[in-house]
């Protein structure tokens, strides 16, 4: 299970820099917190917060701002969002990739008040909106593909029925 | 006392938190160990982003429109950048020859011939949030070093913060934690000023009194002098506004950058240091 998860930060790390290139409305579409939130969705909270770690860190080596920043808000954002989806028994699919849309959107806001804790002026992006709002419709699009990934990582491990149940 | 199953994801949680404030903890020390890790991730990642670059260049391109309208665009943009640097650089030759004839001093202005190195903008950034800085595709292999100055035909862009062999960090001149010592070319009044946050003009707030006569329009330029973290003469941009601040006796420039930094491409790399 671990060696899957590390496969799908590192892929999802190299799809990070392509995906980079291509940016919507100025946009960079952000693939490392999706997977994060679905770690969280599909695995739970401690699975999420661990995931979201690593994920983090890993970006955070590639960027000019603080290391670990990235690994925190990761962390946090999938432990909630995970934690969140325990909370509910069973949960109709376009519930899960709402969870993961908002929980992407939610990590782009704590990353913001985060950077500006640490100095980086990340609140005084005049393009806030738009990258909560192109994060979250791109995360609605990937959270299908993340989902069935972090499943297959998780293996039989996978602890949420009725999630994907129609997969 | 709480079930197993609650304690772990609270456990879980506060180990990775506590991880991740570790983390930021040995960052903010500017270790060599960590800077050296983070400058090898990124040497390592830069022959995959060369590749990603040429593999999107195509769709990148089609997303933005008309290739040979924007390339037509680019190139008169650049013409005009150049020409308005060329106007900054001239007032200020003129104004600082005449003060140096007016006291006999036999000095010109050297056009001081340091060395520059051409660099090209990296496809990043990878983050949303890094509104202050690029990544250029030069690094120590071709010379460079922290604190070389950035610039274009149409004046400052910022300097290097960090660098790895073939990558640079550029800190832009937007960047509100970027203060430096400007001179207005036409009048050689000294001030300070520092970057106001992305398509915001750059702020000259500190050593402008409310007697030195500054008009919309006058050249700022680099001084070379107080915060020397440049040479001196490289233009900024042109005065936008002129605020007077009577409870602290001095004028607040608002000046239009003279370089486009939303059409930022190929730089040229200062290969100068602050000696201070």
């Amino acid at each position: 299970m671990a060696a899957r998860w590390a496969l799908l930060i590192v892929t999802a790390y190299f799809l990070q820099l392509f995906l980079s290139s291509l940016r919507p409305a100025g946009v960079a579409i952000q693939i490392l917190p999706v997977l994060a939130v679905c770690a969280g969705v599909i695995g739970g909270a401690p699975r999420g917060a661990i995931v979201g770690f690593w994920a983090g860190f890993v970006f955070d080596l590639a960027l000019p701002g603080p290391l670990g920043l990235s690994a925190l808000v990761y962390c946090l954002v999938a432990f909630a969002v995970g934690s969140m989806q325990e909370a509910v028994l069973q949960m109709a699919r376009w519930i899960s990739i709402v969870l993961v849309s908002v929980g992407a959107a939610l990590a782009m806001v704590v990353f913001a008040l985060g950077g500006e804790l640490f100095g980086d002026h990340t609140l005084s992006t005049p393009h806030l909106g738009s990258i909560i709002a192109v994060v979250a419709v791109s995360a609605a699009v990937m959270a299908p593909v993340g989902l069935r990934l972090a499943r297959w990582a998780e293996g039989p491990d996978a602890r949420l029925p009725g999630v994907l149940a129609d997969a | 006392m709480a079930a197993p199953s609650r304690r772990r994801p609270r456990f879980t949680i506060a180990v990775m938190v506590l991880l991740s404030i570790t983390v930021l903890t040995i960052d903010g020390k500017n270790l060599p160990v960590v800077r050296d890790v983070r400058r090898g991730a990124v040497q390592v990642l830069s022959p995959v982003e060369d590749l990603f670059s040429s593999i999107t260049r195509p769709v990148r391109s089609f997303f933005g429109g008309d290739g040979d309208v924007r390339t037509e665009n680019d190139r008169l943009r650049a013409e005009v950048e150049q020409l308005r640097a060329e106007r900054i650089t001239d007032a200020d030759v003129v104004e600082r020859l005449r003060q140096l004839e007016a006291q006999e001093h036999v000095s010109y202005l050297e056009a001081s011939k340091l060395p520059t190195e051409t660099a090209r903008l990296v496809s990043g950034p990878f983050s949303n949030f890094e509104t202050y800085t690029t990544l250029i595709d030069k690094g120590t292999g071709s010379g460079l070093s922290v604190g070389n100055p950035v610039v274009t035909n149409g004046g400052l862009i910022g300097r290097i913060a960090s660098v790895s062999t073939d990558r640079s960090v550029v800190q832009l001149l937007t960047d509100p934690d970027l203060r430096l010592g400007i001179r207005i070319a036409e009048t050689q009044v000294l001030g300070d000023g520092r970057g106001a946050g992305a398509d915001q003009p750059f702020i000259v707030d500190h050593g402008i009194s409310l007697t030195a006569q500054i008009v919309e329009g006058q050249s700022v330029i680099t001084s070379g002098l107080s915060r020397a973290i440049m040479p001196p003469g490289i233009p900024i941009g042109a005065v936008a506004k002129v605020t007077r601040d009577q409870s602290n006796q001095t004028q607040i420039l608002e000046v239009a950058p003279g370089a486009d930094f939303s059409t930022l491409n190929v730089v040229q790399v200062i290969k100068w240091v602050p000696t201070g």
